[in-house]
């Protein structure tokens, strides 16, 4: 089995599929030059459950393609064609080794390829639709004039989750809806959207409440993709029409730095898992590779079409980076040590009550954020017995 | 007071001050001495860059064919930085995206140029003037007033009447400032800083034109962006030209900055050629290319001219 070298694949305007190896700095077309065509564009992609061996992407012309990712070729034979509803794709997913296909005219099914598992209607002038891949029987869509729904796909008689309109403004004028993108957040309940209206919002669906948490606002133009970021909890990062992509934090509730190099609209954007790297691709025809927290451009690769979607894949591990990382890591082990020097042993003591506490489980459930919560509290208790 | 005296070398005295001739020029305090001297300088400096001139060039001519070739100028065009995006000709994906892209229809023939030009709302006469100007110098090109009306609205009007491009001039402080061109039915929109306009009037010995299809020139239009922008321009201009007019309309990128000139031309012999500008002249830079067409709020923009992040070295160029 030969395993493939790509790190992440890219869907263009022209139809052709392209791989990325960042480690060598290389790129190919997957398909031939010669099929390039604009009725095939590549609108929607999606990996095969967690072992990422097959890939489908869907085209403009209503077409779903299977790569084979281990031999690294098209099967031919697998091309399916969608049928019903009307409009280009706006969302493709698999389920139990069916399809899960969304239309502009609003039709969601669930589908293996010939027959229809199960289908709904999401509203019309959908511009979006994602799928939890924690919780795989969530399904959330939203559009021009609609606002976000959530589905359960065991229950399809009415939506779980009904996003409500934000308030009116300050003139009492009722406030455009477009969602033009959405993101679960991994481990959570959570869904945040990106609108056409530069919005970021956060939905709660545990909550009774039906508008966002959160509601922030970047730049002035539609924000046009959303990726969560992965490394740190809260944090995501969201591009515009004019290229402006920034990193946001939903706690603080603005803009925590900005990623330069940008020449055009952004159309896709995806965090690495486990490192800190944000991937962007967009209408500039460029990919680009930044590191979150230093905002570096670390790869930038120029694919010749523009470019509409992206995917990574799991065996990416960036050789390069590797030396960053250990130095964000250095960071946070030296700061320990530098804590661990002013505590004494009167705060061995203190120590002793905090562990017996029960460690409340924040947001996000991630180890990172519990250890900065924990220092935290030791810092606040710390300055408390200064004062004494 | 210790500001004076800061040139006043202490235990010096005057007639030794006398031998030394100062550092330079600007150690010299009288302003008509130091002038004087300057401009002896400079002119022994111009005695001596000629006399080298003449020396080589004696050189060359007594070494005749094995005479070193004569040193390119080194320029921030020829030092560019390398651009990732300049074009081979060969490049397939390049040609078969080009060749499905908005303006496609007019290289293949499918469409005759037929261009609406207008204007910004309530302009003075000099705008006025290079809206007529252009109109006359694009064949198959009307102007239209205005008149207040969005170009939201005007664009579906225009594309049901078959207009396949629309012109728009904008105008500052009397001056025409800037210029959208605007590809129908389905963009792109691109957006110029228009600058240096210079009606034929104003130019002076300028020729008569003809009504002849004029034959277009686009040079250096070599990135990716450049030939997106090349396209746009080649498509406001009819496809087949009588060259028997010999007039010639010129798009020459330098820097990203985009020169028009026009003119008629005659071959004196196989290798004269004599030039006749008919004016008239602008220049033009991109400052942004959007698909789609004209939306300046929701469109979606293919580039957009940052100058604050892109203008970090002078030797870096976009088309």
């Amino acid at each position: 089995m030969a395993a493939s070298v790509y790190s992440m694949l890219v869907g263009s305007e022209t139809g052709l599929l392209k791989g990325i190896d960042v480690n060598r700095s290389t790129w190919n077309n997957l398909n031939s030059v010669q099929c390039a065509d604009r009725s095939k564009e590549i609108l929607a992609m999606c990996w095969e459950g967690s072992s990422q061996q097959n890939l489908y992407y869907g085209l403009r012309n209503r077409e779903i393609h299977t790569f084979d990712f281990v031999n690294n070729e098209e099967k031919i034979g697998s091309r399916i064609e969608l049928s019903g509803g009307t409009g280009p794709l706006k969302g493709l997913s698999r389920i139990n080794d069916n399809y899960i296909t969304a239309v502009e005219s609003g039709l969601v099914k669930v589908w293996n390829g010939k027959y229809d598992v199960e289908s709904f209607e999401a509203g019309d002038k959908l511009c979006c639709m994602v799928h939890n891949t924690h919780n795989e029987n969530l399904i959330a869509a939203g559009g021009d004039e609609n606002d976000l729904k959530i589905w359960d796909l065991q229950n399809l008689q009415k939506p779980i989750f009904m996003a409500k309109n934000v308030r009116n403004d300050w003139l009492n004028l009722r406030v455009p809806v477009k969602v033009l993108g959405a993101q679960f957040v991994p481990n959570s309940q959570e869904i945040v959207t990106c609108t056409g209206y530069h919005q970021v919002r956060l939905y709660d669906p545990r909550t009774p409440q039906r508008r966002p948490v959160v509601d922030m606002s970047f730049d002035e133009y539609p924000l046009m993709a959303i990726g969560i970021c992965h490394t740190q909890s809260d944090q995501v990062v969201v591009g515009n029409t004019q290229g402006k992509t920034a990193l946001l934090d939903f706690r603080k509730g603005r803009v925590v730095h900005k990623y330069k190099g940008f020449a055009g609209s952004v159309r896709s954007i995806q965090c690495h898992p486990t490192m800190p790297l944000v991937v962007t691709c967009g209408l500039d025809r460029f990919v680009r590779i930044h590191h979150i927290v230093s905002r570096e451009l670390m790869h930038k690769f120029y694919l010749k079409s523009r470019l509409n979607c992206l995917l990574l894949h799991k065996n990416w591990k960036c050789e390069s980076l590797d030396e960053g990382i250990d130095m964000t890591e250095d960071d946070g082990v030296n700061e320990t040590k530098v804590e661990n020097e002013t505590m004494t042993a009167e705060d061995d003591l203190e120590e002793d009550i905090w562990n017996q506490l029960e460690v409340v489980t924040p947001r996000g459930n991630n180890y990172k954020s519990k250890r900065k919560d924990y220092k935290d509290k030791i810092k606040n208790f710390m300055m408390r017995n200064k004062q004494w | 007071m210790a500001s004076k005296n800061k040139n006043v070398v202490p235990g010096k005295s005057d007639k030794n001050e006398a031998h030394y001739p100062p550092k330079s020029l600007s150690d010299i305090k009288n302003k008509e001495i130091r002038k004087q001297l300057y401009a002896k300088m400079k002119k022994e400096k111009k005695k001596q860059k000629i006399a080298v001139k003449k020396k080589k060039k004696a050189e060359a001519k007594l070494l005749g064919d094995k005479a070193p070739p004569k040193a390119v100028p080194k320029t921030l065009e020829s030092m560019r930085i390398k651009d990732e995006t300049m074009v081979n000709a060969d490049d397939e994906e390049v040609i078969k995206d080009e060749s499905q892209d908005e303006m496609s229809s007019y290289f293949n023939r499918q469409s005759t140029p037929k261009i609406l030009i207008t204007s910004d709302d309530r302009i003075n006469s000099k705008t006025r003037k290079f809206c007529k100007e252009l109109a006359r110098i694009i064949p198959n090109a009307t102007t239209m007033k205005r008149r207040g009306f969005d170009l939201k609205k005007i664009i579906p009007q225009a594309v049901s009447k078959d207009f396949t491009d629309l012109i728009v001039i904008n105008e500052d402080r009397k001056i025409p400032n800037g210029m959208v061109v605007c590809h129908l039915p389905n963009g792109p929109t691109a957006h110029f800083k228009l600058t240096s306009v210079k009606l034929s009037k104003e130019i002076k010995g300028v020729g008569e034109w003809t009504s002849h299809k004029p034959e277009v020139i686009l040079n250096n239009f070599n990135t990716r962006l450049g030939h997106s922008v090349g396209r746009m321009f080649a498509s406001l201009f009819p496809y087949d030209p009588n060259f028997q007019g010999r007039r010639v309309m010129t798009f020459h990128n330098q820097r990203d900055f985009i020169f028009f000139r026009q003119h008629r031309y005659i071959f004196r012999n196989s290798k004269r050629v004599g030039l006749h500008e008919l004016g008239p002249r602008f220049t033009l830079k991109l400052r942004s290319l959007q698909k789609g067409t004209f939306d300046s709020k929701y469109g979606e923009y293919e580039w957009v001219h940052k100058r604050h992040e892109m203008e970090t070295s002078r030797r870096k160029f976009h088309i």
